[in-house]
């Protein structure tokens, strides 16, 4: 299952940086990691078809 | 020094008795708690702030309600720990942060499950340690306490709810509070071989705590037994209108449920060895244990598979992180390095999930509530390890980060449903290991039952740490 568009760690890092965002380089290179998990388990949700048409619910309550 | 006196009751249920009896006075319990975490509070990181004097204030209230006779509050004069990211009256309120601005707190007042447990009697002992803003893991460059495991103080006491459960183990305080968002009470309950309850979400307030992530977040208490538990959320159980998510549902009698008997009882069985399945043999032969135990007393046990658990996984961490970083993002631009390494790590990996990404998690959860209350026709009750491995080293820890997927509690944030952890046995190392209990929405009152009568017939919730015993 595609998650297009998907955005890029590069792409991200530098809107993050533009809005003051300030890592070191070894942080960078973990969140570089956190990227890399973070979009896996984005795909996750996505590859859950019988979800795909459910209604979100945002303003979550545990159904009694 | 021990911190635990070998005479003093170590649950409330037994206090509380021993109180009404006239065998034991306020001022000597709560003295004794002080104690206890004077003793070990520092050792184990047990506090942000510590409430002596106010509590010996109100412990000695509570001597002379009991001397007046009449019917005492539920917990009259019973010791507690609040979670540092609760707000209350006697102190600031930190999360844990350098970030967070210290009249918010203020401005909160006590939280509402705060002034219920104060509204029933309780006294409150001080703030127990937690990572920055209830996420994460302990930073050591920051200036707070690094919350060690009373079992092992090489180890870490897991979060976040890290003092609370610490402080119930070496007798710091008899039961408190913890919040939970994907196991922060569940998982330092299980490492510090005590017991806690998420209750269903909505059934206990927020009002006055420091959010994370608003539809994941739960408050619930942590004690030693599922007794205590019981006793502690019929306090704290009931609709505030100051909390939106709030449920206005009607609180049952949680200790009067406490039947002992289980044999009504259909359990679901899901070992969860296929998601870890590199994990420790010893938390399999405990796990198989505690069931065949509840097997004995009369429960039903069926297999189960619960559904799609790395679905529901992946939207805990979508969801929390996105609800997350839309709270923290304005200061995450001016404040990066203020913010513990691991919290703006995890909240700042926020931005790398799309709009779509997150509605999607919110369609995952809807589907799997489905999904869980189709597999709840056919059992009662769910049980799995609470977590695959006990508490790590806290050097490894802080090296290394953190294995979340060797723990099996965020699934429930995320669906809402109630879940306790209990003791279940420990390592060869003695370090503890849980059976996790969870039930239908609202349900609290057969997952405490099935806890409880667990507890009738195991002796696990019971041992102190050795370096604690009297």
């Amino acid at each position: 299952m595609s998650t297009e568009p998907a955005p890029e760690f590069a792409q991200i890092l530098s809107l993050l940086t533009r809005v003051g965002f300030d890592p070191s380089i070894e942080e960078l290179e973990r969140l570089r990691e956190q990227f890399e998990l973070a979009r896996s388990q984005a795909a996750l949700v996505h590859c859950l078809e019988a979800a795909r048409y459910a209604e979100p619910s945002l303003v979550y309550r545990a159904r009694p | 020094m021990s911190a635990v006196d070998s005479e003093a009751p170590v649950t409330i249920d037994a206090a509380l008795i021993a109180l009404r009896e006239g065998r034991l006075r306020a001022t000597e319990l709560v003295e004794g708690a002080l104690r206890a975490g004077h003793d070990a509070g520092e050792r184990l990181g047990i506090y942000v702030a510590r409430f002596d004097e106010p509590a010996r204030a109100a412990a000695l209230g509570a001597e002379a309600a009991y001397a007046a006779g009449g019917e005492p509050l539920v917990l009259q004069g019973i010791p507690l720990g609040v979670k540092d990211n609760v707000a209350t009256i006697d102190g600031p309120t930190t999360a844990q942060s350098l970030v967070l601005d210290p009249a918010w707190a203020e401005e909160q007042g006590d939280a509402t499950a705060v002034a219920r447990l104060r509204a029933a009697g309780g006294i409150v002992c001080g703030k127990n340690t937690t990572m920055e803003f209830a996420t994460g893991i302990p930073d050591p460059s920051k200036p707070f306490p690094l919350p060690r495991n009373p079992w092992n103080a090489e180890h870490w006491a897991g979060g976040s709810s890290s003092g609370t459960a610490s402080g119930v183990s070496v007798g710091a305080f008899l039961g408190g509070l913890g919040t939970d968002t994907g196991g922060s009470v569940r998982i330092p309950a299980a490492y510090c071989g005590i017991t806690g309850l998420k209750p269903t979400f909505g059934r206990v307030p927020k009002s006055g705590v420091v959010p994370f992530s608003h539809s994941l977040d739960h408050v619930g208490p942590m004690a030693r037994t599922a007794r205590d538990c019981a006793l502690l959320l019929g306090v704290l159980a009931g609709h505030d209108p100051r909390d939106l998510t709030s449920v206005d549902e009607p609180v049952e009698d949680y200790v009067a449920a406490l039947t002992g008997d289980v044999s009504d009882l259909r359990i679901g069985v899901d070992p969860l060895r296929r998601v870890c399945p590199d994990r420790d043999q010893e938390v399999d032969s405990a796990f198989a244990a505690a069931v065949e135990t509840l097997a004995q007393l009369g429960a039903t046990v069926i297999d189960v598979e619960i559904p799609w658990y790395n679905e529901v996984a992946a939207a805990n961490r979508i969801t929390s992180r996105s609800e997350a970083l839309a709270y923290h993002l304005p200061d995450l631009r001016s404040r990066w390095f203020d913010y513990f390494d691991s919290t703006r790590q995890g909240v700042g990996a926020g931005a790398f999930f799309t709009g779509a990404d997150y509605v999607q998690a919110q369609r995952v959860r809807r589907v799997a509530q489905g999904a869980v209350a189709d597999l709840f026709t056919a059992v009662d009750l769910v049980v799995t390890p609470t977590t695959s491995a006990p508490a790590p080293r806290l050097d490894r820890l802080i090296e290394h980060g953190w294995r979340m997927e060797l723990t099996h509690t965020n699934y429930w944030n995320v669906v809402g449903n109630p879940a306790l952890a209990v003791p279940m046995g420990h390592t060869r190392l003695a370090m503890p290991l849980s059976l996790q209990i969870i039930g239908r929405p609202f349900d609290e009152a057969s997952v405490l039952r099935a806890g409880d009568a667990y507890q009738q017939n195991t002796g696990w919730h019971g041992e102190l740490p050795l370096s604690e015993r009297g």
